[in-house]
């Protein structure tokens, strides 16, 4: 029996040979592996390097940049279900397996308390917008529920300064994650009844969905019901919602939105504010201008109705003074004529008078008296 | 004291005046009086007229 003599291959031709043995077994397409997250590199390029291993073995994985933005947050540790395509790295002999989509293992179970929860407390109008208080418009003390190390608290302050800066802030130093987080967060919003504060930041930065687990908790989720005070929720990124965010008062998306919306209502009625501030200043000044321009008028026909009385009464003086004139009784004396008075009284008809009469004549200029001898 | 100007009681007190000298009076030296007295009423009158035009003036370039 010969064997066949063995055929050489070339690196490249066997990394080649097997590459198309692993690409083009269907049982290989689209196949789902499970394990844990380590090795974990999020490089600068956008993808992602890791490796899934259990026990006795691991699994190479790249995640390009395009499957990377639409996934979950990895982190070292954790239990995923990774599914792709099983491939050969040839530059450097490698398997590998391409991802296309990461889901994290236990999801399902955590997801099924999260709904059945909601809908408990959604029955029990916990959720109802009847009960849910109202932000005051200027708060001046905000209790800030959250971690004093995270970045939560770092986003808030900051976003607080920037926006307004004579608000009192009393951070309730609480833990937000892991075994105690629940019952700090409940001992935290006690405590914050007693502080004076006009409303509560609940707050956690971003985090898996077990990092947030303390928010989905019934007994956080009533605690915060039980607030006497208003409360924002503002928890880990955009994309998460808790069981805390239905419950508060105002859901804001993240820490940073939660702040703002502590704060943007103040500018906005600042705003406002100013806007009928301008209005009033202006309506007042037409106010002024109108009423001055009111003014005027009455000045002007105050005073052409006060000269319109003197120019009358000037009228009436010079009729007055013309009809005096006319009765001049001395006028027709400058002419040359003269009267005749009988005791003081002027003689119009000479059949009054009789000889003997004592009669007096009135000249321009002086008087004769005479007897009459003959009429 | 003095009485306060009233150019109205003036007025009226001129034009009683001339009604009476219209009427006709007797009395030459009365008639002549009278004459007198209105004359001065009447420029009176004048000077009150003169010094509130005058003071309408001073008050309008003031405000």
């Amino acid at each position: 029996m010969t064997t066949p003599q063995p055929q050489t291959w070339s690196v490249s031709e066997i990394t080649a040979y097997i590459k198309h043995l692993l690409e083009d077994d269907p049982a290989l397409h689209g196949v789902n592996v499970s394990g844990e997250v380590s090795n974990l590199t999020y490089h600068r390029s956008g993808h992602v390097y890791f490796s899934v291993k259990d026990r006795e073995a691991q699994l190479s994985c790249v995640m390009f940049r395009a499957y990377a933005q639409q996934s979950v947050q990895l982190k070292e540790g954790d239990q995923v279900v990774v599914t792709g395509e099983m491939t050969i790295y040839a530059p450097r002999g490698n398997y590998q397996m391409m991802v296309r989509a990461v889901k994290k293992a236990g999801l399902g179970d955590l997801f099924q308390k999260f709904v059945e929860l909601k809908e408990k407390l959604q029955r029990e109008g916990l959720f109802d917008s009847s009960r849910k208080k109202k932000i005051p418009l200027f708060p001046e003390t905000i209790a800030v529920i959250t971690s004093p190390t995270g970045a939560a608290i770092r986003d808030i302050l900051q976003t607080l300064e920037r926006r307004y800066n004579r608000l009192k802030v009393i951070l309730i130093p609480t833990t937000v994650q892991g075994e105690q987080g629940a019952k700090s967060i409940i001992t935290s919003l006690q405590a914050a009844q007693t502080t004076g504060a006009d409303v509560i930041i609940l707050a956690r930065g971003g985090g898996s969905i077990e990092d947030l687990w303390n928010f989905n908790e019934e007994s956080v989720a009533r605690a915060i019901a039980a607030s006497q005070i208003p409360v924002i929720s503002g928890i880990g990124h955009e994309s998460d919602v808790t069981i805390a965010d239905f419950v508060a008062d105002v859901r804001a998306s993240t820490p940073t939105a939660a702040a703002e919306r502590v704060v943007p209502e103040k500018a906005a009625v600042l705003a406002t504010l100013n806007e009928y501030e301008k209005q009033l200043r202006h309506s007042l000044r037409y106010f002024i201008d109108f009423k001055r321009q009111v003014l005027d008028d009455y000045s002007n026909r105050l005073e052409q109705a006060v000269k319109q009385t003197v120019r009358n009464k000037r009228h009436e003086l010079d009729v007055l003074a013309a009809t005096l004139r006319g009765l001049d009784v001395t006028d027709l004396l400058q002419k040359g004529y003269t009267l005749t008075l009988k005791d003081g009284e002027i003689q119009k008809d000479a059949s009054a008078i009789h000889p003997g009469d004592r009669i007096e004549t009135v000249f321009a200029k002086g008087r004769i008296r005479s007897e009459v001898t003959d009429v | 004291m003095e009485e306060k100007f009233s150019l109205e009681d003036k007025l009226a007190e001129i034009r009683a005046l001339v009604e009476k000298m219209q009427k006709g009076i007797s009395d030459f030296d009365k008639q002549v009086e009278l004459f007198k007295k209105g004359n001065i009423l009447i420029e009176e009158c004048r000077q009150y007229l003169n010094v509130a035009e005058m003071q309408i003036e001073k008050l309008m370039d003031e405000s």
